[in-house]
């Protein structure tokens, strides 16, 4: 049966219609390209946040995957230096050339006494490659004064804020006395050569960092090292390559190896829980005002029009038309409006993921080379997730509304109540 | 009051009451609008009230366990503080102790004897601070210890018996009502060792205590190191309500005049855990400018949509006489008014929500733990009710809903009275 | 002054003891049991050493199985002052010790180059890995000063008989407030050793072993040193030789010996 109405170009309609009313218009797809926005933003906002702990935890304490005597990771606490890792020279290139890995580590931390004016503090001392660092540890990038030690000298790079405390300046020469991996007594003496502020306070208040051979020197480790973190071209890859590495190194140390990966570290899931519980909550906030938003400003773009779709029910359309045209308007407008806010919020996350966003200007005269920048970490599924809750809740919006109206009489609707 | 009367133009008064009708006259527009604000208002309560909640959280829990709010030592005794000397130490308490609890501000104080001690199980020793507490006098009146009790009991001043940090008990894998050794040297030099049975585990959250100490009774502490009734430090909690610099500077000048003697705040106490605080709050205001940004929107997208939908009712004002002016009174007054109620709404609910919540306090099973980086929180957290606060973003967003209502208005207004009159 | 009038007592107690011991079979020496002040002089006159120069090892045992062993050099003086030099192995030799009393010693390590002072907890620490702290190590007391004694009992250890004494500290600043020795009653040398910490909890345990005549001494040249609250190491010293009451310049004690000393 012939039924014209019902193939009413409803989306041109509605589209037509929203471009009649601009300023109304421009104030629902405002609202929701400022939510939309907004949502696509935090999202990768948070998740830079989230992503720059897991990251500062890799990269200094478990690696993605970490190598240790098989003993080591029981006696942790004490930082036991005869439960060592040996042969590191021969296994470095091993673990190299596994097409997994994107770059392998060696590091010493052993727990040290300094001696310096004959008072002695407690102090932990970090043994690497520095050049290997870059991009993990990123120790050479922690000076903020002197230079850093060189291989072969003995010279020491210490945390800036341990140095005040102990009262040492760049120059000044420090006695470390601590275990040899013979359960002995070692020592050093070094210069020290430079200050590292990581705005890490961990690091900054305990650690003193010396080239790694200098410290194999001193505790006796010829060839060894206390741990060696791998790192993997695909983190979420480490449970693999953990084994696969096990398969390869298993055998090749007498006492056995110990290998794990950053989530059997303990750590890291205790601070994912935490986080993750927070972020979520705050996200969930956020979608909440996100959606009072468009939902509200919906409600009333549509209430204020209740006299023209009164007419439009007198002039004989269906009501389940005007329902379908008011839905399309929603959509109309919706897709507009979460689409600039999409592209907007992606352009201000990717722009963050760039170039990050330096606080140190709020941090009282304290520079943090590194710690101090925020940086977002953009996935394209935020702005699609931002997109369809937008649209969704833009359309969804429209409904309530929309079934007042069609139930009002024409007559009513016309009064514009 | 001699005013002339132009016609045209209503006074405040008259404007106020003008307002308050148009607003009830139309229920279903001021209601759209107040809740709207009312809801972003909760919103944003909400989140500034968890993110300071979290960090007051982890004040508090340096101040109930770890510092108090300031500690009174011997002089000379703090620069040496890492080697846990038993001297220079503090004898004369009882006199000590009054004259500081007649300080204004100061709420109560309790001698602690701190220690340096090594556990043993007999196969393994591992290094710890001991601390000896006034187990059944003032500890609890200064420090919150029975709270953070995960396992067995708190102390008793007669039974024997330790209290010992969760971490250091899981390090030895034992459990309440296992025995363990502790190894001290008294004041003087001579070894001292004791097997005492775990009466309790400590969960405080704070690392420093739960991985690194023992507690047991002062009586027993004393007589472990030979100290007689000397301790190392007098812990002060400052009354709640009480200024904390002003009280602390009263606490200083009074102390004077005794001769050696060091005050302490607990931010000096702890600087490497103020200046984590100082980063994370970067963090959290970046969080919270997101949400009042949105917030903002919502209520002036609101308003401005609410005013312009009136312009015909401007219209017909204009064709009535009123002027310009008058018109942009009535309707500053109205977004006002308006905003200042869905305000008052959104933060009267998160007021009671917050409230509510912080009966029980809120579960979120969380614990930096292990990392040293990050807050120390126990797994119930409590949300901060500010009320100063939570007044000055109230009253502001209600000054900002009435000029979000001023703009349109003013547009309005300056349309003629038959444009006006004739807009859908 | 209370010892005399302890031991004085006690004599009396211990003449009882021997009487009604005599009577049930047990081994009484001679007349009345010695006077414990008594046996004290005696140890300490082989004991103590106004100076000597030894060359010994050391060897550490842990529980997995695995020994470690050094030797060194050392000089001693009076009951305060020694100086000590690690020969072997390699690794650890030129690392040396100097204590001039309880609350100064100095150790050097050749890699460092500098001598360094050992302070606060770092007393508390076994030297070179061992059982014996730095006090321990380097402490020479006089038993008689130090400690008062009691007659506890006789019993035979390792087919000696010896006498076993109850020590408590004279002063309160002895690190080990109580002690028992188990006395060779011919020899006049405790054959073991329990330390004791205030509350009478047992610390370390010495077994001293392989005695030899030097002199108009007695000697133990093995001494074997167990921590009871430290139970998966333990210690053994051995001297290889040694030499007494010989002159020891003063120069040996100073730190400019620690550092760069011809020795």
């Amino acid at each position: 049966m012939f039924n014209p109405v019902a193939k009413m170009p409803l989306f041109r309609l509605a589209a037509r219609n929203a471009r009649r009313n601009t300023r109304r218009s421009l104030l629902t797809a405002i609202a929701i390209l400022v939510a939309v926005m907004s949502v696509t933003f935090t999202f990768g906002y948070v998740g830079g946040a989230i992503n720059d702990m897991m990251d500062i935890y890799a990269r200094t304490q478990s690696g993605h995957v970490r190598i240790t005597h098989k003993e080591y990771p029981d006696r942790e606490r004490f930082l036991p230096l005869h439960l060592n890792v040996p042969h590191v020279s021969e296994l470095l290139p091993i673990i190299r050339t596994h097409p997994a890995v994107e770059g392998v580590v060696a590091r010493i931390r052993t727990a040290v006494l300094i001696d310096f004016q004959n008072e002695n503090s407690p102090g932990l001392l970090i043994g690497a490659d520095f050049e290997r660092e870059l991009g993990y540890f990123d120790i050479l990038d922690m000076v903020v004064e002197g230079r850093a030690p060189q291989p072969g000298s003995a010279e020491i790079l210490i945390g800036a804020i341990l140095a005040e405390q102990l009262e040492v300046a760049v120059g000044d020469t420090l006695i470390l006395l601590g275990q040899t991996a013979y359960r002995s007594m070692g020592g050093i003496r070094a210069e020290v050569t430079g200050m590292a502020r990581s705005g890490l306070d961990p690091v900054d208040r305990n650690v003193l960092f010396m080239p790694l051979d200098q410290v194999q020197l001193m505790t006796d480790l010829h060839d060894g090292t206390t741990e060696i973190l791998v790192f993997a071209e695909d983190p979420e890859q480490a449970g693999l390559l953990a084994n696969s590495l096990k398969a390869e190194l298993d055998g090749l140390v007498i006492g056995g190896l110990e290998i794990q990966t950053w989530k059997d570290q303990g750590a890291l899931v205790q601070m994912m829980e935490s986080s993750g519980s927070i972020f979520g909550v705050v996200i969930f906030i956020l979608m909440l005002m996100a959606g009072l938003i468009i939902i509200n400003t919906m409600l009333m773009t549509v209430l204020e029009r209740t006299q023209e779709f009164g007419m439009l029910s007198a002039m004989g359309m269906r009501r389940g038309n005007i329902v379908a045209l008011i839905l399309n308007e929603g959509l109309v407008i919706g897709i507009v409006g979460a689409l600039l806010g999409g592209i907007i919020g992606s352009g201000l996350s990717l722009w963050l993921e760039q170039h990050g966003f330096n606080i140190s200007a709020a941090m009282e005269g304290m520079d943090f080379p590194m710690k101090n920048i925020i940086y977002s970490d953009w996935k394209l599924i935020h702005p699609i997730i931002g997109f369809f809750v937008g649209i969704a809740t833009a359309v969804g919006a429209t409904l309530i509304p929309a079934r007042r109206i069609v139930r009002l009489k024409p007559a009513e609707a016309l009064r514009g109540k | 009051m001699a005013h002339e009367i132009v016609p045209g133009t209503i006074g405040w008064l008259t404007t106020f009451r003008l307002g308050i009708r148009n607003l009830a006259r139309h229920r279903r527009r001021t209601w759209i609008t107040a809740t709207t604000v009312a809801i972003a208002i909760l919103l944003l309560q909400m989140s500034f009230s968890i993110l300071t909640g979290l960090e007051q959280q982890s004040y508090d829990n340096l101040i109930n366990y770890q510092t108090a709010h300031a500690k009174i030592y011997a002089d000379g005794y703090f620069a040496d503080r890492d080697e846990y000397p038993l001297e220079p130490n503090l004898s004369e308490i009882g006199d000590l102790q009054a004259t500081v609890t007649s300080v204004t501000g100061i709420a109560a104080t309790t001698p602690r004897l701190v220690f340096f001690a090594q556990i043993s199980n007999g196969v393994d020793q591992i290094p710890c601070q001991g601390v000896g507490i006034d187990v059944e006098g003032s500890d609890d009146d200064v420090f919150r210890l029975p709270a953070t009790i995960v396992e067995g009991s708190y102390l008793t001043e007669s039974d024997e018996g330790m209290l010992l940090g969760s971490g250091l008990a899981k390090l030895f894998s034992v459990s309440a009502g296992d025995w363990l050794t502790i190894l001290c040297q008294t004041v003087n030099g001579a070894y001292e060792a004791i097997d005492l049975p775990i009466t309790g585990i400590v969960g405080s959250g704070n690392p420093l205590i739960d991985r690194n100490t023992l507690m047991i009774p002062l009586t027993v502490a004393q007589d472990l190191l030979d100290m007689e009734a000397a301790v190392t430090e007098l812990a002060v909690r400052f009354s709640a309500g009480s200024r904390e610099s002003a009280t602390l500077s009263r606490l200083t000048s009074a102390l004077e005049s005794e001769d050696g003697l060091e005050v302490k705040g607990w931010r000096a106490l702890e600087e490497n855990f103020m200046a984590l605080v100082k980063m994370k709050r970067t963090g959290n205001a970046i969080m919270l400018g997101i949400f009042a940004l949105m917030a903002v929107v919502g209520i002036t997208n609101t308003i401005l949509m609410a005013t312009y939908e009136r312009t015909r009712e401007i219209g017909m004002l204009m064709a009535m006489g009123m002027r310009r002016q008058g018109i942009r009174k009535l309707f500053l007054t109205e977004g006002a008014l308006c905003g200042l109620l869905g305000s008052a709404l959104g933060t009267a609910v998160a007021f009671v929500l917050i409230y509510w919540i912080n009966i029980k306090g809120w579960n979120i099973t969380a614990m930096y733990g292990d990392m040293d980086v990050g807050y120390p929180v126990k797994d119930i957290i409590y949300l901060s009710l500010d009320l100063l606060t939570m007044a000055v973003i109230g009253f502001s967003t209600g000054v900002l809903a009435g000029l979000a209502a001023l703009y349109p208005a003013v547009r309005a207004s300056r349309l003629d009275a038959a444009e006006a009159l004739r807009h859908v | 002054m209370r010892t005399f009038s302890i031991n004085h007592r006690l004599l009396g107690i211990a003449l009882l003891a021997c009487g009604l011991t005599a009577a049930s079979g047990t081994i009484c020496p001679a007349g009345a049991q010695p006077d414990p002040e008594e046996i004290l002089r005696r140890i300490d006159s082989n004991i103590m050493i106004s100076s000597a120069r030894m060359t010994a090892r050391m060897s550490v045992q842990y529980s997995n199985g695995e020994t470690r062993t050094m030797e060194f050099i050392s000089w001693s003086q009076g009951t305060d002052r020694s100086f000590l030099e690690f020969t072997s192995p390699p690794r650890d030799a030129g690392s040396r010790f100097l204590r001039i009393d309880s609350n100064r010693m100095w150790i050097f390590l050749p890699r460092v180059g500098k001598s360094v002072r050992i302070q606060g907890h770092m007393l508390r620490q076994g030297l070179m890995g061992s059982d014996f702290s730095f006090g321990d190590a380097t402490e020479n007391p006089s038993m008689v000063d130090d400690y008062s004694a009691i007659m506890e009992r006789e019993e035979i250890l390792n087919d000696r008989s010896t006498f076993v004494l109850y020590l408590e500290a004279k002063r309160d600043d002895l690190a080990y407030p109580s002690r028992r020795i188990w006395v060779d009653s011919q020899h006049w040398l405790p054959l073991k050793e329990e330390r004791y910490a205030k509350s009478g909890k047992l610390l370390k345990t010495m077994i001293l072993g392989d005695v030899r005549r030097v002199g108009d001494r007695w000697y133990p040249f093995r001494l074997e040193l167990n921590n009871a609250l430290q139970a998966d190491t333990s210690t053994t010293l051995q001297i290889i030789e040694m030499e007494l009451d010989i002159p020891i310049p003063a120069e040996v004690f100073t730190l400019r010996n620690l550092e760069g000393g011809d020795e």
